[in-house]
């Protein structure tokens, strides 16, 4: 719960949004207007704050929150 | 109170260099004015500029005296009080104001411990009034000065019109530290170091290519007597810049924005597709193609708004053969421009000896001819009680072209229509060879996005 409310958090940072108005079915460029640049930079703060290693051509395939983080508790487990 | 120094961030040392290099200040200069073609209250923009001055830290940035290896530190000045003078200009043409302005530009900030940035407040002619800029680029870069002129805007029309308060700026010195943490990062450090080894490696040595075709290559290979030279000179004696801008349309731009967001690709790789298309054509053919693109690195809310330089410039390759698709190609440009970006914290300084020291081409030679920087957020003043009124928003240049060809494009601040704003080293090129350039960037983007399966040796042999 920790771990996600971090990772809501992160996303945030990157949106007009708070990580309370953030659900899982948000996209990331359509709804978040992420464009290529910060959603590569969102990928390696991803990285660099749960000290995952990122399998590049997976994480290009996210589109939602809920997909991104879901994700990452694959990884952390 | 001791005040804090701090290094400077990556950016901020990319803009120092050239001055340690050249003695001089003036390299590192921007200039613009911004303003509107209507009547300012300017005892107000007074005003709203001191309250900036306040609001964005970065505006306060001073710098110390250079150490004893020529480098030096930053630090915050808590108040900063100065004078914003007034100069009218309306009596003169356009062309003499503007070339008023630009001999402002090459004043320079050389001494340690002195506010870096100058506003002037200036009433210029045909009814334009507004204010001119003159800043240090390492505390801010293009992107974080627009936000600022948009933020005393906004300033300003909430007190002359009662709008909305701006909501407050990232502060430059916590965006710093924790930039500054970043790069002590060890483990990120060496996942992008190795990125970049095996960008550089894996296709071998790049190869230059340039708009004059491959006799300039053959030039350099003949100076330096080396027939598998892969780097021509550069030009180092006269640095003097020419500017050539064009203004594409509004229709014809949202025709290029539609098609990206369409095709999930971004403007930036489809402008760089069309230069290295360009480059292609003009070299035989040439399938291996090296450009470098300057990254904004402002992705979250802090970081547009704190300010500083965070723009970093990285060298864009790609090898493309002429049967493959014009989308293909783009999504080409697109995967490796990711690649960059998941790495784009890097020292491009780093990244520059790590190609002398694998290939070791020669001193002031280089394999990139063309720059780009594509900058998506127009200076806005968007206000609703400024709806309508033109705006004119003018770079001079500094007057000291590094690159050969520097193109710079933006989104106009009255019709967004895309402007293409090309700087050129005048010792080596023309006007009529931007041109050139311009008129074939723009048949291969209005092309390629018509004929998306068209391949790319289809489109140069055609076009």
């Amino acid at each position: 719960m920790e771990k996600e409310q971090e990772f809501l958090e992160l996303v945030a940072n990157y949106c007009d949004r708070t990580a309370e108005e953030l659900t899982p079915d948000m996209r990331f460029r359509e709804d978040l207007d992420f464009n290529s640049l910060s959603f590569m930079t969102f990928l390696g703060d991803l990285e660099d704050n749960f000290d995952i290693e990122l399998d590049e051509e997976e994480a290009l395939k996210f589109t939602t929150i809920g997909e991104a983080l879901e994700y990452l508790n694959e990884q952390l487990q | 109170m001791a005040k804090k120094l701090y290094p400077l961030n990556v950016g901020q040392m990319l803009q120092y260099l050239p001055i340690k290099e050249t003695g001089t200040q003036r390299c590192c200069n921007i200039s613009v004015f911004s303003g509107l073609q209507t009547e300012i209250k300017f005892g107000l923009l007074k005003q709203c500029i001191e309250e900036e001055i306040k609001r964005a830290d970065c505006l306060r940035l001073r710098f110390t005296a250079p150490d004893k290896d020529g480098f030096v530190q930053q630090y915050i000045a808590e108040k900063d009080y100065r004078d914003i003078p007034f100069l009218d200009l309306s009596g003169m043409s356009m062309e003499e104001a503007d070339n008023f302005l630009q001999q402002k530009t090459f004043e320079e900030f050389n001494d340690p411990d002195i506010p870096m940035v100058e506003f002037t407040m200036v009433k210029m002619p045909e009814g334009y009034n507004g204010m001119y800029i003159h800043i240090d680029h390492r505390l801010t870069d293009s992107s974080g000065l627009i936000v600022m002129v948009n933020d005393i805007m906004e300033l300003y029309c909430h007190y002359r019109f009662g709008s909305e308060y701006p909501k407050p700026l990232a502060s430059f010195e916590e965006v710093l530290q924790s930039d500054l943490q970043k790069a002590q990062n060890e483990k990120r450090r060496a996942k992008d170091e190795q990125f970049w080894r095996d960008y550089l490696t894996e296709n071998g040595e790049p190869i230059y290519s340039d708009i004059k075709g491959p006799r300039i290559l053959q030039e350099s290979r003949k100076n330096h007597g080396d027939k598998s030279l892969r780097a021509a000179d550069v030009e180092t004696k006269d640095r003097s810049v020419g500017v050539a801008d064009f203004h594409l349309e509004p229709e014809a731009t949202r025709a290029l924005m539609d098609f990206c967001a369409n095709q999930g690709v971004s403007m930036t790789n489809l402008i760089l597709l069309a230069m290295r298309t360009y480059l292609s054509k003009m070299n035989g053919g040439q399938e291996d193609i090296t450009l470098r693109n300057f990254v904004s690195r402002r992705s979250t809310h802090a970081e547009w708004t704190c300010g500083g330089s965070r723009v970093l410039s990285f060298p864009c390759r790609t090898i493309i053969t002429p049967d493959t698709e014009f989308l293909d190609a783009l999504y080409e440009v697109q995967n490796v421009q990711n690649k960059v970006y998941l790495h784009c914290n890097f020292d491009p300084v780093e990244v520059d000896k790590m190609l002398k020291e694998l290939y070791g081409a020669p001193d002031n030679t280089e394999y990139i001819s063309m720059s780009l920087t594509y900058q998506p957020m127009p200076v806005r003043m968007q206000n609703e009680h400024l709806a309508g009124i033109k705006v004119r928003s003018v770079w001079y240049p500094n007057g000291a072209a590094t690159k050969r060809i520097y193109l710079t494009v933006t989104h106009s601040s009255n019709d967004g229509g895309l402007i293409f704003d090309y700087h050129y080293q005048k010792a080596v090129l023309s006007y009529q060879d931007m041109e050139t350039l311009y008129y074939y960037m723009m048949k291969i983007m209005f092309r390629g996005i018509d004929e998306p399966d068209i391949t790319i040796g289809e489109m140069i042999n055609t076009i």
